[in-house]
């Protein structure tokens, strides 16, 4: 009974002691284990230079149950963590509860720039994704068909090789996979749909931005997709099922992100060597190519004990020399627009040359906007898309009820960059 | 009251005594969480950019009377409720008879495996019929394409009611097994000379079943039955594996966890369990009157 009781007492000792000893931070870094290793030379090498020391927490490969597990850690007395790693999409959820970052000369640097939440930079970009356009090389060329710039000219090239191939035997494929699931990663194909006219769902001033018809008819083209060009089970696809379909060669085009690149040309891969990727198309040809912006930032809990520390390792894992040391080992797209053109970056990321357009414009979901709300107005979102892509009639009614909707939570949630609610902005951030 | 002796030599406090582990243990954790529950759901929690309020309201509530999402919600929990439970008891029955028709030694093997639906675990369930059902690669449409049934797969979960008739089929295959055990064993407690004697008045084998043995059976199949029924009103797993964020195929229980863990709200969120748990009671209560008959009179 004693001897257990000692041993509590020294596991006890062991965790708040370290907790207490000067310049000790807790890190939620990444879940995989070749982002775990590259997260793990990086903060050894702050912590060599600095004198500090770093305990590295491996975070749950599924994303979706993150989001919680932060709210929880950082809504305690004493904070379990000084910095974590975050999804772009949990920045507006999470930002009352994370520490002011000063800003620094080369924040200019950045793109996305730093995530400013109520007056506050809250995270900093720390590495990037877009959504892109992938398609069968070999199919195009076959066909001597270019890589479609505008939606229309998709559906058409998608409808006629799928036409055409089946003819020949292959009855298994499809032209066009993307994901229309009820989940986020509908919301990113919808916006890339809209277009610079259609949206994004609320505009930048605070004003939602719905119902409208670009937004109308780019749900209809969408629509009128599946059974012609995109199997019905596309409602139920995300990002891994609409890459299985794909990569088993059973669909010309594929809408993703970048990581499908590496996976569709790895050996394995029945489509290897056979892939092209290009920016996604557009509603009309002329717009400059755009994608939803996937980066990923880093931030510091509000109640962190040693914020200074805390800055200094982002500061330093957001440089450029750690920035470049990922791209060349980890191919991740570094969030410095200065590194997009050099020579190293570019030979370790070929596809960076093609991508970079995209780059240039991304599109960003309204975060910042809807700030706590954007979780449930990305729930409300998504499942009104959904409902309208399998009812095909339904678009211009879906469109106006989540509008409606909208104005309704803006109201009540107080979103900010409307006039009336300037005191409540005030009475948050003090 | 002065028949036993036991009572009478205690003193008042000390049944209350003996009483109290469990009682605190239950207050600790039943009652707080749930005084906890419907303070949360009468507080202000507007969302946004702004703080929760002080003071109580009716706000949650409001909102969740005129929410689209919780109706729907509650539609489907409802639904699933009452097509999945008949049919696992009318499964069950006859499942039941059939294994008492089998020798002592055949019924247990035949019960062991039969059982084993109803062990594996609801999430484990979900993942393997969400990849059976899987439109490209799931292997019922393989075998539907390869008999030349189908020429394309069929999206089993792509519209509402599909979604809706596969969370019933996986639900009925997970527990009738649970539902045959119980009327097996109910089935053994039917007294034999009760339907021999019907037997020698001329009642048919059917006229046995449904005038003797099922109103005997009928006790146990209703408590069988509320206990699945509430099962079926809680489920959970079923409903956030295959459907996740869907609001087609969402049930009371995820729409509640989604308000309290996905989105943070935990006024809006209390508001709905307390609903949540309205519904499961409303629709237990009708069930009870309508499965147990009114006593009659002179019943001893």
């Amino acid at each position: 009974m004693r001897r257990g009781l000692s041993i509590i007492l020294a596991g006890c000792a062991l965790l708040f002691g370290q907790r207490a000893s000067a310049g000790s931070l807790t890190v939620f870094c990444s879940s995989s284990g070749a982002e775990m290793a590259l997260c793990r030379s990086e903060t050894q090498a702050w912590s060599r230079a600095t004198g500090n020391t770093v305990t590295l927490v491996p975070l749950l490969s599924d994303w979706g149950t993150i989001l919680p597990l932060y709210r929880q850690l950082l809504s305690a007395q004493k904070t379990m963590v000084d910095i974590l790693v975050m999804d772009g999409t949990w920045l507006g959820t999470l930002a009352p509860m994370l520490g002011t970052i000063a800003p620094a000369p080369d924040d200019g640097d950045l793109a996305p720039g730093p995530f400013v939440s109520a007056g506050r930079e809250v995270a900093l970009p720390w590495y990037r994704d877009i959504g892109l356009l992938f398609y069968r090389r070999d199919l195009l060329e076959k066909y001597r068909l270019p890589v479609p710039q505008s939606w229309d000219d998709l559906a058409a090239e998608a409808r006629t090789i799928q036409n055409a191939e089946r003819a020949h035997g292959d009855g298994s494929l499809w032209g066009y996979v993307w994901q229309g699931r009820t989940a986020e990663s509908l919301i990113c194909n919808a916006l890339e749909w809209f277009g610079p006219a259609g949206g994004t769902i609320v505009a930048e001033s605070g004003a939602v931005d719905l119902d409208n018809a670009d937004a109308r008819a780019a749900l209809a083209r969408a629509a009128g997709w599946i059974g012609t060009i995109s199997p019905a089970g596309v409602l139920s696809d995300d990002e891994e099922a609409a890459r299985g379909v794909f990569q088993d060669g059973h669909a010309v085009f594929m809408r993703n992100w970048v990581y499908a690149w590496a996976l569709a040309n790895d050996p394995q891969s029945p489509i290897a060597g056979k892939v092209g990727v290009a920016p996604l198309p557009r509603a009309r040809a002329s717009e400059p190519p755009r994608g939803v912006d996937g980066t990923v930032y880093l931030g510091m809990a509000r109640g962190t004990a040693h914020p200074a520390e805390a800055l200094s390792l982002m500061r330093y894992l957001t440089s450029r020399a750690v920035e470049r040391a990922r791209v060349v080992t980890g191919a991740y797209i570094p969030a410095r627009r200065s590194l997009l053109d050099e020579p190293d970056v570019r030979a370790a990321l070929p596809v960076l040359a093609t991508i970079r357009s995209a780059l240039l414009h991304p599109v960003l979901r309204p975060m910042a906007q809807t700030g706590v709300d954007y979780p449930r107005v990305a729930w409300l979102a998504a499942n009104g898309f959904h409902d309208a892509l399998r009812d095909r009639h339904d678009a211009p009614d879906t469109l106006h009820r989540l509008a409606n909707v909208f104005e309704v939570m803006a109201h009540r949630g107080q979103w900010p960059g409307r006039p009336a609610d300037k005191n409540a902005l005030q009475e948050k951030t003090e | 009251m002065s028949r036993g002796s036991l009572t009478h030599k205690m003193p008042a406090w000390q049944p209350w005594a003996l009483l109290l582990p469990a009682l605190a243990t239950l207050a600790a954790l039943v009652l707080v969480p749930f005084v906890q529950t419907v303070i949360l759901a009468f507080s202000h929690d507007p969302h946004g950019f702004v703080p929760a309020r002080p003071g109580a309201t009716f706000e949650n509530f409001h909102i969740l009377l005129g929410d689209p999402g919780w109706w729907r919600a509650a539609r489907t929990t409802v639904a699933f409720a009452l097509a999945a439970v008949p049919a696992e008891t009318a499964l069950g029955v006859v499942l039941a008879v059939l294994l008492r028709q089998l020798g002592r030694r055949p019924r247990g093997a035949v019960l062991a495996v039969m059982l084993l639906p109803w062990a594996v675990p609801g999430v484990v369930a979900a993942r393997l019929w969400g990849w059976m059902l899987n439109d490209q690669y799931g292997v019922l449409n393989a075998v539907l394409v390869d008999v030349g049934l189908i020429r394309h797969g069929a999206a089993w979960m792509a519209n509402p009611a599909g979604m809706l008739f596969v969370m019933v089929i996986v639900d009925i295959w997970q527990a009738t097994p649970f539902m045959t055990l119980l009327a097996l064993a109910g089935l053994q407690a039917v007294p034999p000379d009760v339907v021999n004697a019907a037997r020698m008045d001329g009642a048919s084998g059917w006229q046995c079943f449904v005038h003797v043995t099922l109103p005997l059976l009928r006790p146990t199949l209703a408590v069988a039955a509320l206990f699945r029924l509430l099962d079926a009103l809680r489920m959970f797993d079923l409903s956030s594996v295959l459907y996740g964020a869907d609001m087609n195929g969402m049930t009371l229980s995820v729409f509640v966890q989604m308000q309290i863990v996905q989105f943070g709200a935990a006024g809006y969120g209390a508001a709905s369990a307390l609903a949540t748990l309205g519904v499961i009671g409303l629709v237990a209560a009708l069930f009870w009157r309508c499965a147990i008959p009114p006593r009659r009179g002179g019943d001893r």
